[in-house]
């Protein structure tokens, strides 16, 4: 399954300052939702700093997330079934990160 | 007290849960205000807002503080603070919706927009000014007029004479960049950073930074002789700023700090036009308007949220119970509302510009030794005491304070 992660507003300061990733999700057995695809960008895009990307089982607090263009909180937040091309968006309000 | 028996196995509670939940399903699906949109955006507490429901939202919450409080007129000079993070750019687009020709009523002061740079502090070093420039340049309708500060400026001996001399022979251009001066920007940004590199803590270096920024918008708004400040601080920076400001010996002052107008110094009216958004709202209306948000590093960037600094363990705390808690902000913005200024304050503090009203911490040796502690107020004794080299590197030589009011005075 192909997505597009893209991160603003001083997020991508813990992504190697790059603000779009083109990602391939392995395949599961298991459907991808946002309480697994979180966990998946903190181990393998996320390079430093996991504390200030995600906070329990959710992002931290000030750290908005837009999927496909519209709030996650209309899709279910961590229940949001992935699906083939979405585009899930990363922004920072925390002071630069 | 309900008894599950006597409505047939269903307590209150489940059917409580019940409701809310099919009310909360029946509302996502579409617009609550217009109920024929598809929903945007989730605000207000679950409340989903399509993008012309929300656009109309924003735009009138931000033209009601400015009319409730009456504060612009015909003709006013108006400085606009754009920092480029997403507060601000917001605050920019909203207020440009004021000059739309299509606009009920429209906003007539004369909008002058500064840009403090202080990007030569951080590692990273990549200025957002043209970044922020070219946001500035694709804003519609607005008349507008770009001044940009570096913030090493401050550092100048004479920085007040010397801005007015630049500004006199620069007043017709469309972008008075200060950076033009003949200074030698290099030795002072050296001195800046050795400067704040010498302040123990962060959040003394972030309380200072603060402090030197309002200086150049105070010192900027007496040349252009202009007496009101536009701030983009949002609802969740100022209820941080309301307790962070009790921790470092600000509490004296929080009115001045967390207020919608801002009267620190005579004369000079800070206006705080984003306090009732935020950072969620103001991130949404610049996306529905395609602006991408600029990043801005600040002292504490990727520095941990607890023991970073005061402001950010403060910024994290109320965040945190925000999320859980949705009323949290918009209780401490209420009560902070609520205070009132002290009035028995003979002078302003030379470096934040708050009335020193009652210094209740030790005064350091180094300030007696000095002479300074009759010219700072309690929050900025403390700051300033963790500086290890001269601190009047950072106190102004002359009174600033004196030299700003003087030129109001004048106008």
């Amino acid at each position: 399954m192909n997505i597009t992660i893209e991160l603003a507003g001083g997020a991508e300061l813990l992504f190697g300052n790059q603000r779009k990733h083109e990602v391939t999700l392995p395949e599961s057995d298991k459907q991808w939702t946002m309480a697994t695809l979180l966990p998946w960008i903190r181990d393998n895009l996320l390079q430093e700093r996991g504390e200030l990307f995600m906070q329990g089982k959710s992002v931290r607090p000030g750290i908005l997330v837009l999927v496909n263009d519209a709030d996650w909180e209309l899709a279910g937040e961590l229940d949001y079934v992935i699906e083939n091309k979405d585009n899930i968006m990363f922004i920072s309000t925390l002071h630069g990160g | 007290m309900c008894s599950t028996a006597s409505f047939g196995g269903n307590s209150c509670g489940s059917r409580d849960e019940e409701m809310i939940k099919r009310k909360t399903q029946k509302r996502r699906d579409v617009c609550f205000k217009c109920k024929t949109g598809d929903p945007f955006v989730v605000i207000r507490q679950g409340d989903p807002f399509c993008g012309t429901c929300f656009d109309t939202h924003v735009i009138h919450k931000f033209r009601q503080g400015l009319g409730k409080t009456k504060i612009l007129y015909p003709g006013d000079k108006l400085l606009v603070n754009i920092s480029g993070n997403v507060s601000s750019l917001a605050m920019l687009r909203l207020l440009a919706t004021g000059y739309d020709t299509a606009s009920h009523k429209k906003i007539t002061a004369d909008p002058k927009i500064v840009v403090v740079d202080d990007s030569f502090m951080f590692d990273s070093g990549e200025s957002p000014v043209p970044a922020i420039l070219r946001e500035v340049e694709r804003v519609p309708d607005m008349p507008r007029q770009v001044f940009v500060v570096p913030f090493q400026l401050v550092f100048l001996s004479n920085f007040r004479e010397r801005c007015k001399e630049f500004y006199e022979g620069n007043k017709d251009r469309k972008i008075v960049d200060f950076n033009e001066m003949r200074v030698d920007f290099e030795k002072l940004a050296d001195s800046a950073r050795s400067t704040f590199s010498n302040i123990e803590t962060v959040s003394a270096r972030e309380d200072i930074h603060r402090s030197l920024r309002l200086q150049i918008l105070s010192t900027l708004a007496g040349i252009l002789h202009s007496t009101k400040i536009m701030m983009s601080d949002t609802s969740t920076d100022l209820a941080a700023r309301l307790l962070s400001s009790v921790a470092v010996g600000r509490g004296a002052n929080l009115p001045h700090e967390t207020q919608y107008l801002d009267n620190r110094l005579p004369g000079v009216t800070f206006i705080n036009c984003m306090r009732e958004f935020t950072p969620k709202e103001c991130a949404y209306y610049l996306r529905r308007l395609g602006v991408a948000p600029i990043t801005v590093l600040t002292h504490s960037t990727l520095l941990d949220p607890i023991v970073g600094s005061v402001n950010r363990l403060t910024d994290t705390f109320i965040s945190g119970l925000q999320a859980t808690f949705p009323s949290t902000i918009s209780t401490v913005m209420k009560t902070s509302a609520k205070l009132q200024p002290m009035s028995n304050c003979s002078r302003n503090c030379d470096v934040c510009l708050l009335p020193i009203i009652q210094r209740e911490a030790d005064v350091t040796d180094k300030m007696s030794e000095l002479d300074l502690e009759d010219k700072l107020c309690n929050g900025c004794v403390i700051a300033l005491s963790e500086c290890e080299q001269d601190v009047r590197e950072i106190v102004p030589k002359s009174s600033n304070v004196k030299a700003i009011l003087d030129e109001f005075l004048i106008s």
